[in-house]
């Protein structure tokens, strides 16, 4: 017992070793942190029992088992491989054109005043296929537009005057406009945040 | 250049088959991480890095093909045991069908060229 938990003591201390797992730990940051942590210990003690089975401690003996180990990359390269075939392959099959998806839906949104409404609509349809955004940032995004520019319409009425030529349509067209471009904007702006590794 | 291709053909081999072997490996009982990987390693080219193995482990018991527990070792820290699971055994055992029948197969096709290329200008050195 005590002789192991000084091998234990003696290796953790060992400059060769600190190294290694510290480079194993920089090469594995891409893993998810239990995993990672995990990942750190299972290496740790293998060093310990093959330590151990050596019988020894000694600087070449550690060297021996680090070789035998492999370059910490290697291993951490393996661990992402291994967790990656599960999720890497659909991740890159969906994000890629998810991500494309999503920017047509915001150029239609956006320039959708150029078919009044209609576009505005076909815009608002494709941002709510498209699932590169929670329900919560659709929701919030398509009306958000519409009620900013609900709330300024009065003032656009007044500011236009009442002798202008725009009857209630133009209007409609011009604040339904502007609403697409808000809640593009809006919507650009949550998909920045939220996928920036994506890009 | 053909030598590239021949290791990267091997080192393909070895992934594909490597899970098995561990899987074979804990047939007649369950082991520990490092008796695992030590016997493992002891085979002739099978496994180059020793670490590499562990996040295999970790696939493995993902998948449900081994299952682990944690033992008290006598002398220091509780050792993580591998077992096959009944999954891992069908998995061992449509695969080494499989196996014989590629490998015979590989045979047959290696040991036609050698014949057909054999006799006449064969270079032995």
């Amino acid at each position: 017992m005590s002789i192991r938990k000084g091998m234990v003591t003696a290796m953790k201390t060992n400059q060769i070793v600190t190294e290694y797992l510290h480079r194993l730990h920089d090469a594995s940051s891409a893993l998810p942190s239990q995993r990672r942590t995990e990942l750190l210990s299972e290496i740790l003690t293998h060093i310990d029992d093959a330590l151990c089975a050596a019988g020894g401690n000694d600087d070449v003996t550690i060297l021996n088992v680090l070789e035998r180990l492999g370059p910490p990359e290697d291993i951490a390269a393996a661990a992402l491989g291994e967790s990656a075939p599960m999720s890497a392959p659909v991740a890159a099959a969906v994000a890629v054109p998810r991500r494309g998806f999503a920017r047509v839906a915001l150029v239609v949104l956006a320039v959708g005043f150029v078919v009044p409404i209609i576009g505005w609509m076909i815009g608002a349809v494709l941002v709510a296929a498209s699932d590169a955004w929670s329900i919560r940032e659709k929701v919030l995004g398509l009306v958000i537009g519409p009620l900013v520019m609900i709330a300024l319409t009065p003032m656009l009425t007044l500011a236009v005057g009442p002798g202008a030529s725009f009857g209630t349509l133009e209007i409609l067209v011009l604040v339904w406009g502007f609403a697409g471009l808000f809640s593009a904007l809006y919507l650009s702006l949550r998909l920045r945040q939220t996928h920036v590794l994506a890009l | 250049m053909v030598l590239g291709e021949t290791r990267k053909a091997v080192s393909q081999l070895r992934r594909g088959t490597l899970e098995f072997c561990v899987l074979a490996l804990l047939r007649d009982g369950e082991r520990y991480g490092f008796d695992l990987v030590r016997s493992l390693s002891e085979v002739d080219g099978l496994v180059t890095s020793e670490g590499t193995i562990y996040p295999l482990l970790t696939r493995l018991r993902k998948e449900q093909l081994v299952t682990t527990y944690w033992r008290e070792s006598g002398a220091g820290p509780p050792r993580r045991y591998y077992q096959l699971t009944d999954a891992g055994r069908a998995a061992l055992d449509d695969f080494a069908v499989e196996w014989i029948r590629f490998r015979d197969a590989v045979d047959r096709l290696l040991d036609v060229n050698v014949d057909s290329e054999g006799d006449g200008d064969r270079h032995e050195d």
